[in-house]
């Protein structure tokens, strides 16, 4: 057998029998994915079943449509939703964090809303939302050319806005931001079909239209726009919808990003522990014990290094499958076999640097360490990297951490291996840059 | 005892690195990563996204959908291409068409899923497609109404009844009659808005410390181990000393040590990130101290169990982390399932970190966290005792 | 044909540091043990690591099995079978696992390596503990496992570097017993130790180095030779930190020749006992000093040592 081969085996194995080196290698990074992928899960993350409390002291009937969107389908899985009445009771459910947000729909809240409505209850006793276009020509002509006077009257577009409270638990900050967006989105559409009633008769009377004070009517196309636009509220078909299309085809999943970014850091933990063996073999003597075999300093150096980048190798590779097997997805086969090789190469190569330049094991550790949390810091390596500003972005691209999060980033959004080939290459160049400057301080310390 | 551990800790620049420096340049990182460190210091709220629109279309309903992205909080630019790893949005041609007819569009939002300003972007852009598609909806209806009453109002494709009601419509949006707005329990003003999402500097703050605090303080773990290497264990074992005396001494020494790190991180904390660490130092001392007893009495179970100082190192490094991450110090509970916030109220992270971020959030009082502070010091006595149990027989 | 052959070897650490080794010549011919026997930091572990090749000399060189260790330091590595001061095993590894390392380190391997690992366990007293990770080994069965190594292959030439160092004695008669079996079977050993003990009884000669050079060189016969007629004396005090002042008032007296002080006892090379020993102890009593232990020795290297350098090798 080559001797390189028999020192890179007694590396492997020298590592393997480290309980403490496999708690860092393998345990805790599992550990830590486990955690994300319980806290994510496999889809793209985020809310879910929010307890939500709805207190309705409205009289009207507008605030159905508030409950119907907070219920709605497409927030079934998003929100828990739960009618409530006594308010002093659903506050102290929030401030106790038993709930996320307590939506309190305020008395008079149709009124401001549909003013119309509530004025021609008033005036005439009629509902008019419960009318469509049939019932309302039935009406007496007087009664549709009252509604009508009633519809352009009771516009209050200078009126102070009814305030609809999110009672929120600050500790659930992003569900209650969440929550405004889905309760001022229905508000919008309910006042727009409102004011847009309005609208629709002050244009069509400007075009000739009979307006109410001529005796012609009018009301057999008011409730028609009224319910039509309503309606729309309850089932949310709106003919203008958003494709969200991600260059993954796929999206943004956290167990993925985070599955590979925390293999890198703990490849790194790994192949820095490693450099710092080859310090602790000069110290325990085993080197100078080498170096007076008759055995090459190159092969020795290559040997302590290939055990090391295959030590690295095997714990990435198990760290892929495990993740895989709780859901995350690193990639096309190929192109993350590509990855994992060139990366561990790269890694290797700061182990490398740090004790072909540190005094001793204990300094090597200390600075293994430091470079290790400090590159995972600034690389993104425990949110996306994307979001941090882009000098740092920029300057992380000394570490392998940051190629590893780009390279496998790019894998997960779909490429193969032609289409990381250029990140691949530039993580080779920082291996190189390391290994030689590791090299000039092989050679100093072993001159 | 407790000297001595202190100055073993504090020997070097190094010690304050890790004990210090690397916790805050983490805090850093991670709420500039969770998009709470913006550069001009902007809220959430008022955060600004750049959106490329790809238009066909140039037709006035365009035009009323590109006024309302930007109202939306997003800064429109209109490109003859999308250029490649921005927010994109692409608009067929047949835009104008299909909505005065009546048909339904579809605009493509060509997202970057690993930002985090990705969620806002698109809750922006829904926002402008809801107003936009409720306005076309009255508009429509309008049209119909008119036609049916037989008042002329042009054709469908260039119909200006159709486009003022539009624009009518989408002005009274300026002036709704009712807003959703969020409101607080209590009258403690907030480092954070709701709205995006981040909670950054706050979340960080907070996170970053109780993930440092903890290598520190289940740092415990170590000290057997250490002893028993440089063999002074056993002289210490037989000192007149008891072993109980021997352990007090050193877990005492590891707390204060962790508490002096807190100490040292919430005033980082408050002075670098500005986050309002010290409205209740009665209740964070409070919250801090039931934290340290629990993280140091698990320290002390863990020595029991690792056999080497490298053992200790991992578990500890390993261990804090995990139970960092499982607790909610680096990402909010929120966001995870219902069955996970349940699970992990086993571990005192998540207690710990429930009662640094309500003293953050609604400047929790020494009463409010004194339910928090009985559970953690319930996680201290148990672990402790098991320790001491397992202690008796260690050697 | 001599296996090693040392010539004006110079060792400097740094440019302009002191000589660690000073223009070091000996030869070991073929079979023979050779013991290096110096104080510590008398540069007897520097000379072997010239001779294993670990560092390379100033100055001078040597022939190792004919072998240059300048120029041909791979040949020089084939010859030789190195027993280093520190216990250079992988404590992650059995006693089994690190024999087999080693020897292929060596180049060994097959079956000849396997035999050979059982030879050299069963010679240790290993083979019950083979299997076991080394770090759960004795310090003594470490410092066996640690001279296997060195063992295998069965080099012509055995450079062991100080292999007693801090075990009990039961494991040290071991060893010494081990490296006379190893020269019994012809391979030439150089030993080195600080013990006297050790060189006396195991060397065929005897070089005494002292910082950095070779200051005496012979058969244990031949060296004590050197020291002619002269006994030694060995006074402990009951005040040992007068030891200075008894060696300074004896310096002048008639037959003296060499007189030390060191760890509470004082050390004259006489050259006769019986007119010397009551002029010291009457000197003693003048400087008011009570004697605790007189004992007479015949001339040994420890004699030597003080002769050549007027110091006890125990400095």
């Amino acid at each position: 057998m080559p001797k390189v081969v028999t020192l890179a085996l007694k590396e492997v194995k020298l590592s393997v029998r480290d309980v403490g080196a496999m708690v860092t290698m393998l345990v805790t990074p599992l550990v830590l994915t486990m955690a994300i992928a319980a806290a994510f899960g496999t889809g793209t993350g985020g809310l879910s079943n929010v307890p939500l409390l709805v207190l309705n002291q409205d009289d009207g009937q507008m605030s159905r449509f508030v409950w119907e969107a907070l219920t709605a389908q497409n927030v079934e899985d998003l929100l828990a939703a739960e009618m409530v009445y006594d308010e002093a009771d659903a506050r102290a459910r929030v401030e106790g964090d038993a709930a996320a947000a307590l939506v309190i729909i305020p008395r008079g809240f149709s009124d401001r809303v549909v003013p119309v409505v509530g004025r021609v209850r008033e005036v005439l006793g009629i509902d008019l939302l419960s009318l469509d276009a049939e019932s309302a020509e039935a009406l007496p002509e007087e009664v549709q050319e009252e509604i009508g006077r009633l519809v352009l009257e009771s516009r209050e577009p200078d009126a102070d806005a009814v305030v609809v409270e999110i009672y929120a638990s600050p500790n659930w900050r992003i569900s209650a931001g969440v929550v405004r967006g889905i309760v001022t989105q229905v508000l919008e559409q309910m006042s727009m079909t409102a004011q847009g009633t309005t609208i629709i008769i002050e244009e069509l009377i400007a075009r000739g239209a009979p307006g109410p004070e001529a005796g012609e009517g009018g009301a057999e196309w008011f409730p028609g726009v009224a319910d039509g636009g309503f309606e729309s509220l309850a089932d949310r078909e709106l003919p203008v919808r958003v494709e969200i299309v991600s260059p993954t085809g796929r999206g943004f999943r956290w167990l993925d990003y985070s599955a590979t970014s925390m293999a890198i850091l703990f490849l790194m933990f790994a192949v820095t522990a490693g450099g710092r063996t080859l310090l602790a073999e000069r110290q325990a003597g085993t080197l100078s014990r080498l170096l007076v075999s008759p055995t090459p300093a190159v092969a020795i150096l290559a040997g302590k290094m290939g055990g090391i980048v295959v030590t690295g190798l095997m714990q990435v590779l198990v760290l892929w499958g495990a993740t895989t097997l709780v859901g995350s997805y690193w990639g096309a086969p190929l192109g993350v076999v590509a990855a994992i090789v060139v990366l561990v190469l790269c890694a290797s190569g700061v182990g490398a640097l740090i004790s072909a330049w540190a005094q001793d094991v204990g300094q090597a550790g200390t600075i293994g360490t430091a470079v290790t949390l400090v590159g995972s810091a600034v690389s993104g390596t425990f949110f996306p990297r994307w979001n941090l500003p882009a000098w740092v972005q920029n300057l992380s691209l000394a570490t392998p951490n940051a190629w590893g999060i780009e390279i496998f980033s790019a894998l997960q959004m779909g490429r193969g291996l032609d289409g990381i080939l250029p990140l691949l290459g530039g993580a080779l160049g920082l291996t190189i840059l390391y290994y030689v400057v590791a090299l000039i301080g092989f050679r100093r310390q072993f001159a | 005892m407790v000297r001595n551990e202190f100055r073993q800790e504090f020997v070097s620049p190094v010690s304050v690195f890790f004990f210090l420096i690397l916790p805050l340049l983490f805090t850093a990182a991670v709420a500039a990563g969770l998009g709470g460190l913006s550069e001009n210091g902007e809220r959430p709220e008022e955060f600004r996204a750049e959106l490329y629109v790809e238009s066909r279309d140039e037709g006035p309903l365009v035009v009323a959908f590109l006024q309302a992205l930007q109202e939306a909080n997003l800064t429109v630019q209109v490109v003859e291409a999308l250029p490649e790893d921005t927010f994109g949005l692409e608009v067929p041609a047949d835009f104008s068409a299909r909505l005065r007819r009546g048909e339904h569009v579809t605009v493509l939002l060509h997202t970057l899923p690993a930002r985090s300003a990705s969620q806002a972007v698109e809750q922006y852009v829904n926002a402008a497609a809801g107003r936009l598609a409720g306005a076309v909806r009255i508009a429509q209806s309008g049209q119909s109404r008119a036609q049916d009453a037989g008042i002329a109002v042009g054709a469908e494709e260039d119909s200006a009844f159709f486009d003022d009601v539009l624009r009518r419509t989408l002005e009274a949006t300026q002036n709704p009659p009712a807003v959703a707005e969020v409101r607080w329990p209590e009258a403690v003003e907030l480092a954070g808005t709701p709205g995006t999402g981040a909670t950054g500097v706050e979340q960080a703050s907070a996170g970053q410390m109780v993930t440092w605090v903890q290598i520190t303080l289940l740092g415990a773990a170590q000290v057997l181990v250490d002893e028993r290497e440089r063999g002074t264990l056993r002289r210490l074992l037989v000192t007149p000393a008891t072993r109980a005396t021997i352990l007090g001494g050193k877990l005492l020494a590891r707390m204060c040590l962790g508490l002096v790190q807190i100490a040292l991180l919430l005033g980082g904390g408050a002075l670098i990130f500005g986050v309002k660490w010290g409205e209740q130092p009665l209740a964070t001392a409070l919250v801090s101290v039931a934290f340290a007893i629990a993280t140091v009495g698990l320290g002390l179970l863990i020595a029991t169990f690792v056999r080497t100082r490298g053992q200790a190192n991992s578990v500890v490094v390993g261990g804090a982390m995990a139970l960092a991450a499982l607790g909610g110090a680096w990402y909010p509970l929120e966001v995870t399932p219902l069955v996970y916030r349940q699970a992990v109220r086993v571990l005192p992270s998540t207690w710990a970190m429930r009662a640094y971020t309500d003293l953050l959030a609604r400047g929790a009082t020494v009463a409010d966290v004194l339910p928090y502070a009985g559970i953690l010091l319930g996680f201290g006595v148990v672990f402790t005792a098991i320790g001491m149990w397992r202690f008796q027989a260690y050697e | 044909m001599s296996l090693v052959e040392a010539r004006n070897l110079v060792k400097r650490y740094t440019a302009d540091g002191p000589k660690a080794v000073d223009n070091v010549s000996f030869e070991i011919r073929d079979g023979e043990i050779f013991s290096l026997l110096g104080p510590n930091g008398a540069g007897k572990t520097t000379t072997i690591s010239m001779l294993s090749t670990l560092i390379r000399p100033t100055a001078g060189t040597a022939l190792v099995n004919g072998y240059d260790i300048r120029t041909e330091p791979m040949a020089v590595r084939r010859s030789i079978g190195v027993v280093p001061q520190d216990l250079a095993l992988y404590g992650k590894l059995s006693g089994r696992e690190n024999l087999r390392f080693w020897g292929e380190m060596r180049g060994l391997g097959g079956p000849a390596l396997w035999e050979e690992i059982d030879e050299k366990l069963a010679l240790m007293d290993l083979t019950d503990r083979a299997g076991d990770r080394a770090e759960t080994y004795s310090g003594g069965m470490k410092r066996r496992l640690n001279l296997a190594i060195g063992m295998l292959g069965n080099p012509p030439l055995m450079m062991l570097d100080e292999p007693t160092v801090g075990i009990d004695p039961q494991s040290r008669r071991h060893i010494l017993d081990y490296v006379r079996e190893l020269n019994r079977a012809g391979a030439g050993t150089l030993y080195t130790t600080h013990y006297m003990e050790e060189a006396q009884e195991l060397s065929d000669r005897i070089g005494i180095i002292d910082r950095g050079t070779l200051i005496a060189l012979g058969t244990l016969q031949e060296l004590t030779q050197m020291v002619g007629e002269h006994e030694m004396l060995r006074l402990q005090l009951y005040q040992p930190e007068a030891g200075q002042a008894l060696v300074d008032g004896v310096r002048g007296l008639e037959g003296m020749h060499q007189a030390s002080a060191a760890d509470g006892e004082v050390v004259l090379s006489v050259a006769a006992v019986e007119t010397t020993l009551p002029q010291v102890l009457t000197k003693a009593a003048d400087l008011g000093l009570s004697i605790r232990n007189v004992e007479i020795r015949e001339p040994n290297l420890e004699t030597v040592f003080l002769h050549l350098t007027g110091r006890a090798l125990r400095d």
